[in-house]
């Protein structure tokens, strides 16, 4: 009992959770604070200063204890006991003025009403047991009973009142009675809890000896029935699995904790014997499962206050109060393992010995999760960050375990009291294995249909434009940069939401998509939220796109553009109440005469200019105007067909034969050279040839049919050989609204300057056309492939040559290799920064993987160029604390990540410095040889 | 006593090379922990000459002298050299020993060190997250110290325990 009034134990009950308390609550009140009312702000500082000043007296008193040596009084127990309780107690009655209505939700950390209760606890706990056991309290000493009858009691009356007393109540205005019975509550559980540790302290001191003799008829159930019991009733029904199912106070339906629990119970069970090899090996057993037993401590330790309510409203409730038996006892138990493996081993080695077997299941679950992020960095870089060139191989079962497990975890609750996910596991799963991002459902969807065959549904097409909406007036001005030799051009809008009563909804939304040219770039945005004139914030795109949804569920004031594919940009404006207009503008940089056209209205921007072709070590534009000087020539086209190769496909092989062979006797020029590739979850290409079929067959037939990528392949492959032909990509499959394709490939359009067609090919031989650039495009029958397209030729600097669309626009194409622009080229707002960050995205389109670093690179130019990207957003929000969120979130997207550069933030894994290695060693050779002197003392 | 001498001179004779010498000096510490490092990452460098170390685009840090291990490998070096000279009384050993000390140390720097950049990438990766960027530095410091002092104690403890048994 010592050890219990040992004063350090309070830096570690006390002085650690309340440092973790402050950083989580500074940080929360960071972000909120702009929002907050003058009466929220003084009660976040008096709570705050509270906090403060009772962790500081806690910790002088801790200190000056230490130092005199002296144990932790019982009038500091008491008091502790009464602070920290008032403390949450207050905390919970000021909740809503903490949090008032004005702060979105979204805003604030969905654990953090909890915070107060889990960091407080363990001071509380320590308190209330440090009293029970000190406090001599002669009948219950005497008859332990009596304190036993007393605890019941208290329960019991409880249910009486709530179902008999408090039905009859007629209560008065005010909070009075409310008051009356939470401060009735928190007591009366704090004097359950102090005399059922009493009855316990009492009746164990006591009746050691019996105890010991029976000590199978009280630990059987207490080890082994009751934690399986509880096991049970939570997850109800055992063993059920999935990531539907999750039990009251957490998902613990995995066979490990059924297993753990048995043989914890097992454990703890077995008689101490006194044989030295025998009890070590069992010390270190139940060293090993001391882990689990600690797990459900810690995961109780929060609804400890709440026992007594659980007891009244659910029968089983006191099964709560087996870990923090369960606890004392295996502590118990393992303490006189030590005890007596002292006398036969080292102190020191068996002390080292238990924290290694303390260790094993924390490590193992730590191993396990790493493989599942190995396997789920594999699974994504092949999905979302690939080298079109390799070949990838991944274990399918090691995907499916870890997408099953990510599901479990990703569990969430709307009751905010209960955890979701495995308590404590959970978080760590997210922190390890997600970097405490989310994998989203619809990305879960579709990496199992790419790995596993199960059905994939395409995102449908968002379409969110209200008809009520319209621009009501467009204007434009451009400026001629004469240092640039470019347009610097703006439209403004005036959009406005019609007056009349029929709207469906209270607020409206303008949305709208339209088409950038090449070598025409967005270089600033503004929105007028009320009176004042927002610009743009430019922003990391998922992060400002998770703003912006947030700040629409508000109905609030957020403006958002943003690349879809290619050049596609969309452009979104939130709210319109009836009748109201609201004014916004968009500048662009461009080099040649452009006409963008917004919502049916088609806007002219700028004027001549020279028009000169600029070669960069990126990219290549090639203006409007040498376009017309450029060679006409025709490549070759030839077949390249996509079979699907996904689950129950094995007896398509002859059919596809069939139609292959059709087609290729219609088409006999373009059957010449013509490629196949087989494609499940992976693609093998090969050249067409009559052994195929053998090849097909050979294939598992155990995955989705991933078009999406096999269809990029063959662009990129057809890109990157430069050759003078080009692939007319014809799938063949039996159900192509099964394969797994994002929609459009308007990205890789550089690559296909020849058509924006690609054919799927019907059982009768009939050739459908899809888009290649555009989802919503309609599918047509076409009766005769043209095979005569021509494009025009460029030649390049270093004599390699690229081929152009044959039309009217400028084109800005990559040079085909891996490109990073230097950051000493990036300037504000310039032309040739534009075309520079362009040759980077395009080079990323090519190389996702070779440049998934760089994908942070072009965020930071892009914030530095001011000039949106696709993997940028301008987006204006309402207010500072919306400002501070978007900043929080766009830090934790890229710091999955690392910037290009050597930058302020490159860290160097320099070595702790000569004088101070020396300091501590010899502070600690000191302490060696002083104890040496004692010794020989 | 000349011996003592001997290992602490050369020890002060290390250390002021270490601050005359050129970053390509450090080779023979730095390109094995290279090595492992780009092993167990995965990441690769590139030699960056205006910074005079070795960068890791992927981990976004730089390895240069500084983090070589040299201030582990002296401390390393006269801890051992002092704590050995005293058990051996034959002075046509204690020469050898010092050099044996001066190479074994170099060898336990290459794990240690290695281990240490290791620890502080990883803490690095995980802490990096949710702390401010002007925390990571410290961070980096405490790893450091946390990691060679462990490391200095463990070998003291070891070399002791096992110089005191024998002889």
């Amino acid at each position: 009992m010592k050890n219990l009034f040992n004063p350090k134990l309070l830096f570690i009950i006390n002085t650690l959770p309340i440092t973790v308390l402050f950083f989580l609550f500074t940080s929360q009140y960071g972000i909120i604070n702009s929002l907050l009312g003058d009466e929220s702000r003084r009660l976040w500082l008096i709570f705050g200063l509270l906090l403060f000043v009772m962790a500081v007296l806690n910790f002088l008193y801790a200190l000056w204890l230490t130092l005199k040596k002296k144990g932790v009084s019982i009038r500091y127990c008491a008091a502790a006991l009464v602070c920290y309780i008032t403390f949450i107690y207050f905390y919970t009655i000021f909740m809503a003025d903490f949090f008032p209505a004005e702060v979105p939700r979204w805003l604030i950390d969905e654990h953090i009403v909890l915070y107060p209760g889990t960091f407080l606890m363990p001071t509380i706990f320590y308190a209330l047991f440090s009293l029970a056991v000190s406090i001599r309290f002669e009948p219950i000493d005497k008859k332990p009973w009596k304190g036993f009858l007393l605890a019941v009691a208290i329960p019991v009356l409880w249910y009486l009142f709530f179902t008999i007393l408090l039905p009859l109540w007629q209560p008065r205005e005010g909070n009075f009675f409310m008051h009356t019975t939470a401060v009735l509550l928190v007591g009366s559980t704090v004097a359950f809890l102090f005399f059922l540790i009493k009855v316990l302290y009492a009746v164990i001191s006591r009746h050691m000896g019996v105890l010991r003799k029976y000590r199978l008829v009280w630990l059987i159930p207490l080890a082994l029935i009751l934690p399986l019991v509880g096991l049970v009733l939570n997850n109800k029904p055992p063993f059920a699995g999935g990531a539907e199912m999750s039990g009251v106070f957490g998902n613990f339906t995995n066979y490990w904790f059924y297993i753990l629990a048995v043989l914890n119970g097992v454990l703890i069970c077995l008689p101490n014997l006194q044989n030295k090899p025998y009890r070590f090996i069992l010390f270190l057993a139940r060293s090993i499962t001391f882990v689990y037993t600690l797990y459900f401590f810690l995961v109780f330790l929060p609804f400890l206050p709440a026992s007594v309510l659980f007891i009244i409203a659910w029968g089983a409730g006191f099964l709560m109060l087996t870990p923090l038996l369960l606890f004392v006892i295996h502590i118990n138990i393992l303490s006189a393992d030590f005890i007596f493996l002292k006398e036969h081993f080292q102190k020191y080695s068996l002390a080292a010995a238990s924290v290694a077997c303390f260790l094993v299941i924390p490590i193992v679950i730590t191993a396990v999760y790493l493989r599942d992020r190995v396997v789920l960095s594999r699974a994504l870089e092949y999905m979302y960050t690939p080298d079109y060139s390799e070949n990838y191989s991944i274990n399918k079962s090691s995907v499916k375990k870890t997408l099953m497990n990510i599901e479990i975890n990703k569990e969430r609750r709307d009751f905010f009291l209960f955890p979701a996910g495995t308590p404590f596991l959970s978080s760590y799963f997210n922190w390890l294995v997600l970097d405490n991002l989310t994998l989203s459902d619809a990305k879960i969807s579709v990496i199992k249909a790419v790995f596993f065959g199960e059905p994939f549904k395409r995102a449908a097409l968002e379409n969110i434009r209200n008809s009520d909406v319209a621009i009501s007036k467009i204007s434009s001005q451009s400026g001629y940069d004469k240092e640039q030799d470019v347009w610097r051009s703006r439209i403004d809008l005036e959009i406005t939401r019609k007056a009349y009563g029929g709207a469906r909804t209270v607020f409206g939304e303008y949305a709208t998509v339209f088409d950038l040219p090449d070598g025409c770039w967005i270089s600033d945005y503004y929105l007028y939220v009320g009176d004042t004139k927002e610009y743009g914030i430019l922003a990391e795109k998922k992060a400002a796109m998770w703003v912006f949804g947030k700040i629409r569920e508000r109905n609030q004031d957020p403006g958002l553009l943003h690349y879809l594919t290619g050049n596609k940009v969309a452009f979104r404006v939130f709210p319109f109440s009836a009748g109201e207009t609201r004014k916004t503008g968009i500048e662009f940089l461009h080099k040649e005469p452009v006409i963008i056209s917004l919502d049916g209205h088609s806007v002219k921007l700028g004027g001549e200019t020279a028009g000169d072709n600029i070669e960069t070590e990126g990219a290549l534009y090639v203006s409007a105007r040498q376009k017309q000087q450029l060679k006409h020539v025709k490549r070759k086209p030839y077949f390249h067909f996509i079979i699907d190769a996904s689950r129950d496909n094995r007896e398509s092989a002859e059919r596809f034969a069939d139609r292959i062979g059709a087609l290729t006797k219609k088409y006999v020029a373009l059957a010449e050279n013509a490629r196949i590739s087989f494609v499940d979850t992976y693609v093998y290409t090969k050249m067409l040839d009559d052994n195929w079929i053998e090849g097909y067959k050979s294939l598992p037939f155990d995955g989705g049919f991933y078009l999406d990528r096999a269809v990029r392949k063959v662009l990129f492959d057809s890109y990157k050989s430069g050759e003078a032909a080009y692939p007319i990509i014809v799938v063949v499959t039996d159900r192509f609204d099964d394969a797994v394709f994002s929609g459009d490939f308007a990205d890789f359009k550089f690559a296909f300057p020849e058509s924006d067609l690609f054919f799927e090919l019907r059982d009768s031989g009939r050739l459908l056309t899809h888009s290649l650039v555009k989802d919503s495009a309609p599918i047509k029958q076409i009766m005769r492939l043209n095979e005569n397209r021509q494009v025009l030729e460029y030649k390049l600097a270093d004599g390699s040559i690229v081929y152009l669309p044959d039309n009217n626009s400028p084109s800005v194409v990559p040079k085909g290799h891996i490109y990073n622009a230097n950051e000493a080229e990036i300037k504000e707002k310039s032309w040739m920064t534009g075309l520079a960050m362009q040759g980077m995205w395009q080079s990323q389109i090519l190389h996702p993987k070779s440049s998934l670093n760089d994908s942070f690179g072009l965020i930071k130019y892009s914030f530095l160029s001011k000039i949106m990207m696709p993997v940028t957003s301008y987006i204006v929000v309402e207010n500072e604390a919306q400002k501070a969120m978007l900043a929080k979130k766009q830090k934790q997207a890229l710091s999955s990540g690392k910037p290009l550069d050597l930058d302020e933030e490159t860290q160097r894994m320099s070595e702790p410095g000569l004088l101070i290695s020396t300091l501590l060693l010899a502070i600690f050779l000191r302490i060696v040889h002083r104890k040496k002197k004692c010794k020989f003392a | 006593m000349i011996y003592y001498a001997a290992a602490a001179g050369l020890f002060v004779i290390l250390k002021l090379v270490f601050s005359f010498a050129h970053n390509t000096f450090f080779g023979f510490m730095l390109a094995p922990v290279i090595v492992i490092i780009e092993l167990f990452t995965g990441a690769s460098c590139v030699y960056m000459p205006e910074s005079g170390g070795w960068y890791f685009g992927a981990l976004n840090i730089l390895i240069d002298k500084s983090c070589s291990g040299y201030n582990f490998w002296l401390l390393c070096f006269i801890m051992i050299s002092f704590l050995t000279l005293r058990y051996f009384e034959r002075s046509s050993y204690k020469a050898p020993l010092i050099l044996a000390a001066l190479f074994f140390s170099y060898c336990i720097t290459l794990f240690v060190n290695t281990s240490r950049i290791l620890a502080s990438i990883l803490i690095q990766n995980r802490i990096g997250g949710f702390l401010p960027l002007k925390y990571s530095a410290l961070i980096h410091e405490a790893c450091g110290i946390a990691t060679n002092l462990g490391f200095l104690i463990i070998i003291y403890i070891l070399i002791e325990k096992f110089l005191t048994r024998r002889y």
